[in-house]
């Protein structure tokens, strides 16, 4: 029986080393691109989530402020709309009847309030009336330019449960103001006098964690109130 | 597997890695120039707005630019962080607006005009630009229809 002899060596030591430093060179770049790409990829989910969200809170934004004739009580962090349900060939004959009622069922009352969670996270939210929740014969609101009255209200809806919560935005945070994170989103405006204030604002801030990092995008959007209509009783007084 | 062949594999993976490096890049780049130009959308609406605000007798003709970082609103309040990186430029114009289906009708008003831009490659990009006419209210005028 013939015997073979195997011609085959084995790695030098010369070998392993040059193969190791060249496995450890690829695996480190290996993992810096991937941390890179997850850095990328927050990146670019931040930057998804400001376009989109943002140009849909301009979107909401610009449609309640083309309904709203008047904002009735301003605020930072909460503001009335008032919508009326008169179309605006009755309320622009400047007929006090057609402005001195604001109707519950009607839907013509409109609050945004930015609002903390337990997470510290801010959203926005509008609230708008359960019609069904609403007593009857106690639909009638009559016109006022006093704020608390309209924050009373407010309370006394949402504790007795005739207000409808709506998420419009969720985990914003606040904005960056002269280089200073403010403390809490808010609402901007042309004059704090609602006789004459002609538009509404928010400022606020999309914000992601990057480890230790901190990525975010402010944005301050304005819209006009298009078709602006002074209640008589602003008149008045 | 020899010496040659892991030089080999390692110039692959590297030619590899700069490949999908550079297009995660090209993505970033692509998508902030989006996100430049939502924050230009809404400067620009933030503009109009403050001029559509306005009652009809302070609205003036001027040509404006605020320079990039430097963008605030009518009331003096400074653009957040992110608007940093743009600057504006308004054109309010006084301009008549005629009514197609009423001949002879000419609505006198503004035409506002606003343009915000940032720098590429050291030139002026322009971003956004926004037009909208301001008329003049018959309220405003005093006539009685």
């Amino acid at each position: 029986m013939r015997m073979t002899r195997c011609t085959r060596r084995a790695f030098t030591l010369i070998e392993m080393l040059i193969a190791t430093v060249i496995t450890t060179m690829i695996a480190a770049t290996v993992i810096a691109l991937i941390g890179g790409l997850a850095g990328a990829l927050a990146i670019q989910d931040l930057r998804s989530e400001a376009i989109v969200r943002g140009a849909g809170l301009q979107s909401h934004l610009g449609l309640l402020s083309l309904k709203t004739r008047m904002t009735l009580a301003l605020s930072e962090q909460r503001v009335l709309l008032w919508l009326p349900a008169e179309t605006l060939a009755e309320s622009g004959s400047g007929s006090d009847s057609a402005f001195d009622r604001i109707d519950l069922v009607d839907d013509e009352l409109h609050w945004l309030e930015f609002a903390q969670e337990a997470d510290e996270s801010w959203s926005l939210i509008e609230w708008t009336v359960k019609a069904e929740a609403v007593p009857a014969g106690e639909s009638a609101v009559y016109f006022s330019t006093d704020s608390e009255f309209w924050d009373n209200l407010f309370v006394q809806l949402r504790d007795t449960d005739q207000l409808r919560r709506s998420p419009i935005a969720v985990n914003l945070a606040p904005p960056l103001v002269a280089g200073v994170a403010a403390a809490a989103p808010r609402f901007i405006w042309q004059s704090a006098d609602i006789c004459v204030n002609r538009s509404i604002g928010a400022e606020f801030a999309f914000v992601a964690l990057e480890g230790d990092a901190e990525l975010r995008s402010d944005m301050r959007m304005e819209s006009a109130l298009a078709f602006f209509d002074r209640h008589p009783i602003c008149t008045e007084s | 597997m020899t010496l040659m062949e892991c030089l080999v594999a390692m110039v692959v993976l590297t030619i590899s890695a700069a490949i999908m490096a550079s297009s995660v890049q090209a993505g970033l780049a692509a998508q902030e120039d989006a996100l430049a130009m939502t924050l230009a959308g809404t400067a620009a609406e933030s503009r109009i707005s403050d001029y559509l605000a306005r009652s009809y007798e302070t609205i003036a003709a001027v040509d404006v630019t605020e320079a990039i970082g430097t963008m605030t609103s009518l009331s003096g309040d400074a653009f957040s962080g992110s608007y940093g990186r743009l600057g504006r430029r308004t054109q309010v114009t006084s301009a008549n607006l005629t009514v197609p289906d009423f001949p002879g009708l000419l609505v006198p008003g503004y035409l506002i005009d606003v343009t915000v831009f940032d720098t590429w490659a050291g030139a002026q990009r322009k971003l956004v630009s926004l037009q909208r006419f301001r008329p003049r209210t018959i309220e405003e005028s005093g006539v009685t229809p």
